[in-house]
């Protein structure tokens, strides 16, 4: 006989099924501008700030380093 | 020109961070609100059993928790996991392009150290907060439990005793939020200093690698400045997982009710009930009807069958316990019987429609809750669709009208919580006329065990046979006018039908169950 208080537990599997579920839908698409303009920011941050950076601060005058690494961070 | 190339780039950056954090909070709002207004249309679908087993509180707490934890759970996604994995790989790539060795170093290092922190989120932190959470969830159901009857508390002097329950569970829950929380510093603590033990090792590996002369004073720079936003961000993954967790083992109710299946299910070919036209009421058949209650340890009825003619007016009567209560649970299929059929006009209702079946029975409590709305709404409940001239008929019939015009909002007036601005006498006649609206085929009365005052009374009686007419009729009977007015008593003893006939018939024999239940006044029957 069914316990008709029973709740089922959840499982990690079910909690994902659960977020995806409410993830998509009609409204998803904002979702996935928001990651993508996320991305996109974090992006920026690393891979034009930081990431030349090291050839920056390769290319400047070593009393200007310090200078540059603040700027940096 | 670097400068302004950088400045150009924080710009697009703030931008983009903006229009992500716009468009993000529409998203989550809409996420949130879905699974509220999900959470509650289960939950209201809900056998009549779940709910009369489960603490509303409880349930309350669990959906407004259960909605929360879900936008930290997806704010700790989005927000948090998402960026610093972002920008941990990123600075792993940079310094594996720009210098190897010190690369290949930190990208062990940040798996190393993310694998960590799940496994201690995992393991040890989340059975804590699930723990947690459970005795939350039981502390919001003593709390609403005790709200709930406070007038009992307050007639039996019991506060003390409440605070010394309350105080137990709330202790209860203390000693395991604190278990969780602790346990959170702890996890924090050990990660640290592995994640300092970490970054000194890429550390003296680059000074290492400069003193050696492998390394340019640019390479040690850059792969200071990285540390240090590695670092960062590594210390932020930490966090967030244990956030993570904990925000999960709170969602699992939530995600519990989205996957449980009701109970009582419209059959796939459920049709929409019928009542036989050109006659009053509805005939209603038990037939062979084997029933118990999950909860029960032994079956109410055996092999219960009777049948009730179209308004036919039929009183039940019968100790209390004997399964008056449970025949009329079982006409609104609030419970699904084990074996045999009951049918209304001939159909059996198990293949029916629940909505059409509830809408063809009218309900009368003992005890009638009404919603904290205006007077109006609340008569109107029974058929959203009335004028205001129908609900001042009906409250005319029902003579409500009268103590409701006196009310200086009239039928604009608020009835709290349950009702409690209104007495029981007044309330009931409320339920009347939103009875008499609802204009249902069969009507079902439990009437009060109380006897409420001459005038009241009177009033009550005389709204209740307008009610009745033209309406097959079962009242779980406590006035001896009803039963004497009554076309059928049905004489309920352990689940049997074990007498019928009418108040005179049963009288008349000196060895009927009735005769003796009357006379040792075991009817609880209101004079
Ligand atoms: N939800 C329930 N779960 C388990 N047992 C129940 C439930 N409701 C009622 N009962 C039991 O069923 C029996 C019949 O109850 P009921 O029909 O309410 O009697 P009556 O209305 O005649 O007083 C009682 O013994 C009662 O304890």
């Amino acid at each position: 006989m069914i316990d008709t208080t029973y709740i089922p537990k959840a499982t990690r599997g079910d909690i994902k099924r659960f977020a995806f579920h409410y993830w998509s839908g009609d409204g998803m698409w904002r979702g996935v501008v928001a990651f993508a303009l996320l991305g996109i920011s974090v992006g920026v941050d690393i891979f034009i700030l930081y990431f030349p950076a090291g050839w920056w601060i390769e290319s400047v005058n070593l009393t200007h380093r310090p200078m540059a690494v603040c700027m940096l961070s | 020109m670097a400068f302004s190339a950088l400045m150009a780039i924080q710009v697009t950056h703030s931008w983009c961070w903006a229009a992500a954090f716009w468009y993000w909070n529409k998203f989550a709002v809409r996420v949130l609100y879905r699974i509220l207004t999900d959470a509650m249309y289960k939950a209201q679908r809900f056998s009549t059993d779940w709910h009369v087993n489960s603490f509303a509180g409880a349930t309350v707490r669990k959906i407004t928790r259960g909605m929360w934890s879900f936008d930290m759970f997806e704010d700790t996604i989005f927000m948090g996991f998402f960026p610093s994995a972002i920008i941990g790989i990123g600075m792993v790539v940079m310094l594996i392009i720009q210098v190897p060795i010190v690369g290949w170093f930190a990208l062990p290092v940040v798996v190393t150290f993310v694998a960590v922190s799940i496994f201690l989120a995992v393991k040890i932190a989340r059975p804590k907060f699930q723990k947690s959470a459970e005795q939350d969830t039981l502390v919001g159901a003593t709390l609403a439990d005790i709200m709930t009857a406070i007038s009992t508390v307050k007639s039996f002097a019991g506060e003390r005793r409440e605070d010394a329950h309350f105080g137990g569970v709330a202790g209860e829950w203390r000693k395991r939020a604190e278990d969780a929380w602790l346990t959170m510093v702890v996890i924090d603590f050990l990660r640290t200093h592995i994640r300092i033990a970490l970054m000194t090792g890429m550390l003296l590996l680059v000074i290492w690698l400069w003193y050696k002369g492998e390394a340019t004073p640019g390479d040690v720079t850059l792969s200071i400045t990285a540390f240090f936003i590695i670092g960062g961000y590594l210390r932020d993954i930490g966090r967030q997982t244990t956030e993570l967790m904990k925000a999960a083992s709170e969602i699992s109710d939530v995600v519990g009710f989205w996957m449980r299946e009701d109970d009582i299910l419209d059959a796939p070919d459920a049709v929409p009930l019928k009542i036989a036209m050109g006659q009053k009421g509805a005939a209603i058949t038990f037939d062979q009807v084997g029933f118990r209650y999950k909860q029960g340890d032994r079956p109410i009825y055996q092999s219960l069958s009777v049948d009730i003619k179209a308004g036919e007016k039929v009183a039940l009567v019968g100790a209390s316990g004997s399964g008056k209560s449970t025949f009329v649970k079982l006409i609104q299929r609030l419970y699904d019987i084990q074996s045999g059929e009951i049918r209304i006009d001939g159909l059996n209702i198990a293949t029916v429609t629940q909505e059409s079946l509830r809408q063809a029975i009218a309900l009368v409590p003992q005890d009638p809750v009404l919603f904290h709305r205006s007077l109006a709404e609340n008569i109107a409940y029974g058929k959203p669709d009335t004028t205001i001239d129908q609900v001042r008929g009906a409250a005319r019939e029902a003579y409500a009208a009268e103590f409701i015009e006196g009310l200086s909002l009239g039928y604009q007036t608020l009835v709290g919580e349950r009702g409690v601005k209104l007495s029981g006498g007044e309330r009931q006649r409320v339920a009347i006329a939103r009875a008499l609206l609802a204009d249902c085929p069969i009507l079902i009365l439990d009437e009060a065990t109380s006897s409420l005052d001459s005038v009241s009374e009177y009033y009550i009686q005389k709204a209740l046979e307008r009610l009745m007419e033209g309406r097959t009729t079962i009242t779980i009977a406590h006035r001896l006018a009803t039963i004497q007015k009554a076309d059928r008593i049905l004489v309920f003893d352990r689940g049997a039908i074990v007498e019928q006939g009418t108040h005179t018939e049963l009288l008349a024999n000196p060895d009927s169950i009735y005769r003796r239940l009357y006379d040792i006044q075991a009817l609880d029957l209101v004079h």
